[in-house]
């Protein structure tokens, strides 16, 4: 029986996501600072990627830093200790972005003055990326910042590896499209 | 543009530029995160130490971070009112009992351990369920006076005084290093308290009482000495034993069936069980219905509200509402109504799946007829349970929340189009008026949820309550964001929040025009509140 279109691309990126050896989200680390050594700038980079603003990326994976430190005992013996924290980051960002439109319409709708508007991103791929679907742009950034295989991406978003494939077939599509014409 | 090209564009993403600055600022936040634990780790065991000793529930309102009070209100709580927690009120012990039997017989399940974001109750997950029920038990039940004595106090004349009052069957005093031997030697693990800098414990002196009245006359008397800081008695632990027990409530589930609740750490919402919802984006108000919401509104307790974000499910609701939608057409609104309540009732001794109480078609008589009794309900449409939660009259904060179990025995019992809409209201302090307000969309399966604050004073106030609630778009059914603010929101003299709009829970329909039973307090500004039923109005 022959495979199908779907798990070979499946399988494909799983692939490409394991750039030898051991899948980077399972890895082992001796401690939180381990941990963050090796991580750190690629989850900003990640969060950069999905939020186009480096400050609050930085915000969020510091603050996902914190609760890793505190949970250390817990989190290390996950299968997945990265992609715990990648998860966690991500919430946090999320909930940033959340907080700060919902402070944006209730100010709105008590006749104050809105928040000035974000910044236009400052390169074309984050502009191109500010375009697609929240979880497009994770999954592409997870899949190409930090070399994540479907699984871990999963694991990492909190949804199933179909969905992951969906997202990012979807968002690696409509990204090519979008620098192209860029 | 191949996969390599878009790897290269990728790798432009620019990293962050100091990590070491990045760790230091991090693991300063640790640092101040761990003594904050530690802090609150030994104060709240100081809490239940002191609590078991001597009954101490102002100290877990001292353990609430500043800043944080919403709307204050001292005085909410009607001791003497239905579950409330003075001395008069003979129900707590008797219900304390009932929810340990009903426990222990494995009717319903508590989530215990307490999760994390349930301080100070999470801190006491080193108690097993059974120590907290006795210990609440004691504390419903202990005639007891403690007076917590200025640190110049000379504690021997006021001993000697003590014990000469005809009221007083026993007295001693309680040296501060006792109490805090007394705390290491109870507490499971000391070590959280050897950071202490100093004794936080008083001197203070332990009387025993005859009766409940006693305890509360030898207590006022203290509370006027000179030599006394502060002085508590029963109606204190009764609090105490109350708030553990409100804790409880909402935390208990018919066995077999969970809850909603958040993972503090990763900020995932989990479990909720029972419901079916795919993908659906409920980004819900279930803070609102679920457990406690409105006493935390009035009690101020972000913390507690914010905890009541239940549940979200990213993604499309269009499953859910599939399915919900078919069940209505084939079915028709009474059988997605029929379905939809079911009462628990706290019926005095006993909790109740199967109230033994006959419950009129009305189910506004009903409340009339049984003002003390609690009420669970469920909403289902189709085999999804949308959501449970309960209602409880609770003193002057009318109404709890509790999750309710799934039984076919009452459908078309009690339905949700007979509730139509409750209107809850009230005053927490002079010219803040709340109202939270629920309601059926008929001929749908949705229920809305309004909350409207006004503030009718003369001066702006305050309002830091997250996340109020969730707006269902009228044409389209899906669910959009939320209206409210999470920050903080100034509400000017005069101004309404909540109003026109409306924070609606559920699934869409039509506008409703159902007449609404409504509660209001007869003296806003007494401490004792009354709950009057209006004549039912158009809404």
């Amino acid at each position: 029986m022959g495979t199908s279109g779907e798990e070979r691309r499946l399988t494909e990126i799983e692939s490409a996501g394991v750039k030898g050896g051991e899948p980077r989200a399972r890895l082992g680390y001796s401690s939180p600072e381990a941990l963050f050594r090796a991580h750190y700038s690629q989850l900003v980079r990640v969060l950069t990627a999905v939020s186009a603003d480096g400050e609050a990326a930085a915000d969020a994976v510091q603050e996902a830093f914190v609760q890793l430190w505190l949970n250390w005992d817990k989190v290390a013996e996950y299968d997945a200790p990265v992609a715990w924290v990648h998860r966690v980051a991500l919430n946090r960002l999320r909930n940033q972005h959340r907080a700060l439109g919902r402070l944006t319409r209730a100010l709105a709708r008590l006749g104050r003055e809105r928040a000035p508007a974000d910044p236009p991103p400052s390169s074309p791929l984050l502009a191109a990326l500010s375009t697609l679907p929240y979880k497009q742009r994770v999954a592409v950034s997870l899949h190409f910042i930090s070399g994540f295989t479907i699984a871990e991406t999963a694991e990492a978003m909190g949804i199933s590896p179909w969905s992951v494939n969906q997202h990012l077939s979807r968002g690696r599509a409509k990204l090519q499209d979008l620098l192209k014409e860029a | 543009m191949d996969e390599r090209q878009l790897q290269k564009i990728f790798n432009r993403v620019p990293a962050p530029g100091n990590d070491g600055a990045a760790l230091e600022g991090i693991l300063e936040r640790v640092g101040r995160a761990r003594r904050r634990r530690l802090v609150v780790r030994a104060a709240t065991a100081l809490v239940v130490i002191i609590a078991v000793g001597f009954g101490s529930f102002q100290l877990f309102e001292a353990l609430r971070p500043p800043g944080q009070l919403v709307i204050t209100d001292d005085d909410v709580t009607d001791a003497d009112g239905p579950g409330g927690s003075g001395t008069a009120n003979q129900q707590l012990p008797a219900e304390i009992r009932a929810l340990r039997d009903d426990w222990q017989a494995g009717r319903i399940e508590i989530d215990w351990p307490p999760a994390p974001y349930d301080e100070p109750m999470a801190s006491l997950a080193w108690m097993s369920l059974d120590e907290l029920f006795g210990w609440m038990e004691d504390m419903a039940l202990s005639p007891e006076v403690t007076a917590y004595l200025r640190d110049d106090a000379d504690s021997e004349p006021l001993l000697t005084a003590i014990r000469s009052w005809p009221e007083v069957t026993a007295a001693r005093f309680v040296s501060r290093d006792e109490a805090l031997a007394r705390l290491l030697e109870d507490v499971e693990n000391p070590e959280i308290l050897s950071n202490l800098p100093t004794n936080p414990l008083p001197n203070s002196i332990e009387i025993a009482v005859g009766t409940q009245d006693a305890a509360s006359v030898v207590g006022e008397r203290l509370q006027a000495r000179p030599e006394v800081d502060e002085a508590r008695w029963s109606a204190d632990t009764s609090r105490a034993a109350e708030g553990a027990l409100v804790w409880l409530r909402t935390h208990a589930h018919p066995a077999g069936e969970g809850t909603g609740s958040e993972d503090p750490a990763t900020g995932d919402y989990l479990r909720i069980t029972g419901q079916s919802l795919g993908e659906a984006d409920v980004e819900t108000a279930g803070l609102m219905l679920q457990n406690q919401f409105f006493p935390a509104l009035l009690q101020g307790d972000l913390e507690r509200l914010r905890s009541m974000l239940v549940a979200e499910r990213r993604g499309e609701a269009s499953a859910l509402l599939k399915d919900a939608q078919a069940h209505v057409e084939s079915a028709g609104p009474e059988a997605v109504s029929g379905g939809s309540f079911r009462p628990l009732v706290w019926t005095g001794e006993k909790y109740a799946w199967d109230p033994p109480l006959p419950v009129p078609s009305g189910l506004d008589t009903w409340i009339k007829e049984h003002p003390e009794s609690r009420l669970g309900f469920q909403v289902i449409t189709g085999d999804n349970v949308l959501w449970w939660f309960g209602m409880e009259r609770f003193v002057d904060v009318p109404w709890l929340v509790w999750p309710g179990p799934r039984d076919e025995e009452y459908r078309n019992t009690h339905t949700l189009a007979e509730l139509q809409s409750l209107v809850l209201e009230a005053t927490p302090r002079p010219g803040v008026h709340v109202q939270f307000r629920l309601r059926q969309i008929p001929d749908s399966a949705s229920v809305s949820a309004d909350l409207v604050i006004e503030n009718k004073s003369d001066s702006a106030f305050v309002l830091r309550a997250s996340d109020l609630g969730l707006v269902i778009d009228g044409a389209t059914p899906r669910f959009l964001s939320m209206p409210h603010s999470p920050g903080v929101l100034e509400v000017g003299p005069g101004e309404t929040i909540g109003a026109g709009n409306g924070w609606m829970w559920g699934l869409d329909g039509p506008t409703s025009t159902s007449t609404r039973l409504s509660y209001t307090p007869s003296d806003p500004e007494s401490e004792k509140r009354t709950w009057v039923v209006q004549t039912p109005e158009p809404h």
